[in-house]
């Protein structure tokens, strides 16, 4: 085969082509940029560790991934202890307990008080991430895993066009619903750690007892 | 590779029989023509003009790039050699020019055309 299949993302812009006719490069680009900005901001399938330098007397910090932009911080380290984000309302409710109370805003951090040691704390922050732009490098592996919900976005989107050779909006339709199921099954695969069956689990209703609820994933992973 | 004006306006010439001295459209015509249908396509498929950010450039050499995909290619023809055409001239049968545009339309816009 030709080496423009080597690729997934080639894999994909080639089969969005062929089962678009006469569709543009360059729209085909776009949708696919959007499709998998739409995925990966809604499943939070792309993680990143992004480490920063704590400084003293500074409280603003802002985080970025190797690729993309921050779509959520979801764990917090400094000097080795988790910290919990909170939001502004929940920062300006609680009392200070002699830690950071850390505040998040889209790849941006607050760190309250303001840090008085001058010896350097490493921050480290378990975000996801999310594709900017068309040309955003997206882990190969991540491509291949998703590779079907990326490809049934892309398609819906560029079926919705109206007034193109490749119009149709009952396979927008069924695209998207495709797409959905994809989202779903991605968003319990980050539930679960990325291990199979690792997701919250629960009895069927007809076993009692109060502790119906379980976890594949050992306690504090 | 890319597709110039001068490609344009050989494709024009021959289907228009219009080679030898003397010329009944003049190139000026032809690559005014060319813009008029690089318009035209812009109206119908803006997606074809994303990369260069919606804006038409005005082509005036021979050597000038079409700023549009090779599948655009034949519409601008059939849509140059249309409205040249459409001037009022006693060779021409103005069916034949509607023809062209409509073709050329369909290719844009139809799935098969």
């Amino acid at each position: 085969m030709s080496s423009a299949l080597d690729t997934y993302s080639d894999k994909l812009k080639n089969t969005l082509m062929v089962r678009l006719p006469g569709a543009g490069s360059d729209a085909v680009d776009l949708e696919m940029g959007n499709a998998a900005h739409e995925f990966f901001l809604n499943s939070g399938a792309w993680h990143e560790l992004v480490y920063a330098n704590m400084v003293a007397d500074r409280t603003h910090y802002e985080l970025w991934p190797t690729s993309g932009t921050v779509g959520y911080i979801c764990d917090l380290t400094i000097d080795g202890r988790n910290y919990t984000p909170v939001t502004a309302n929940a920062l300006m409710r609680r009392r200070w307990s002699g830690a950071f109370q850390v505040l998040t805003e889209f790849g941006h951090l607050d760190l309250e008080p303001a840090p008085t040691e001058t010896k350097p704390k490493a921050i480290a922050a378990n975000v996801t991430v999310v594709p900017e732009g068309c040309s955003c490098e997206i882990p190969p592996d991540l491509l291949n895993h998703y590779y079907e919900a990326l490809l049934d976005n892309a398609l819906s989107k560029l079926y919705s066009h109206t007034s193109k050779p490749y119009s149709n909006a009952q396979l927008a339709l069924v695209h998207m619903g495709k797409y959905w199921a994809h989202l779903a099954r991605a968003r319990r695969i980050v539930a679960g750690g990325n291990v199979r069956a690792g997701g919250p689990w629960i009895y069927p209703q007809i076993a009692p007892g109060r502790s119906r609820r379980g976890s594949a994933m050992p306690r504090g992973v | 590779m890319s597709r110039t004006v001068a490609d344009v306006k050989a494709r024009v010439k021959s289907v228009l029989k219009d080679k030898v001295d003397p010329l009944r459209y003049a190139d000026a015509d032809i690559v005014n023509a060319i813009n008029d249908s690089l318009l035209e396509v812009r109206r119908i498929r803006p997606d074809l003009f994303l990369s260069r950010k919606f804006k038409v450039p005005v082509l005036a050499l021979d050597t000038d790039v079409l700023p549009v995909e090779d599948l655009a290619y034949n519409p601008v023809v059939y849509f140059t050699i249309g409205t040249l055409m459409l001037r009022d001239d006693e060779f021409i049968v103005d069916g034949r020019a509607m023809a062209l545009i409509n073709k050329a339309t369909g290719q844009l816009l139809g799935t098969a055309a």
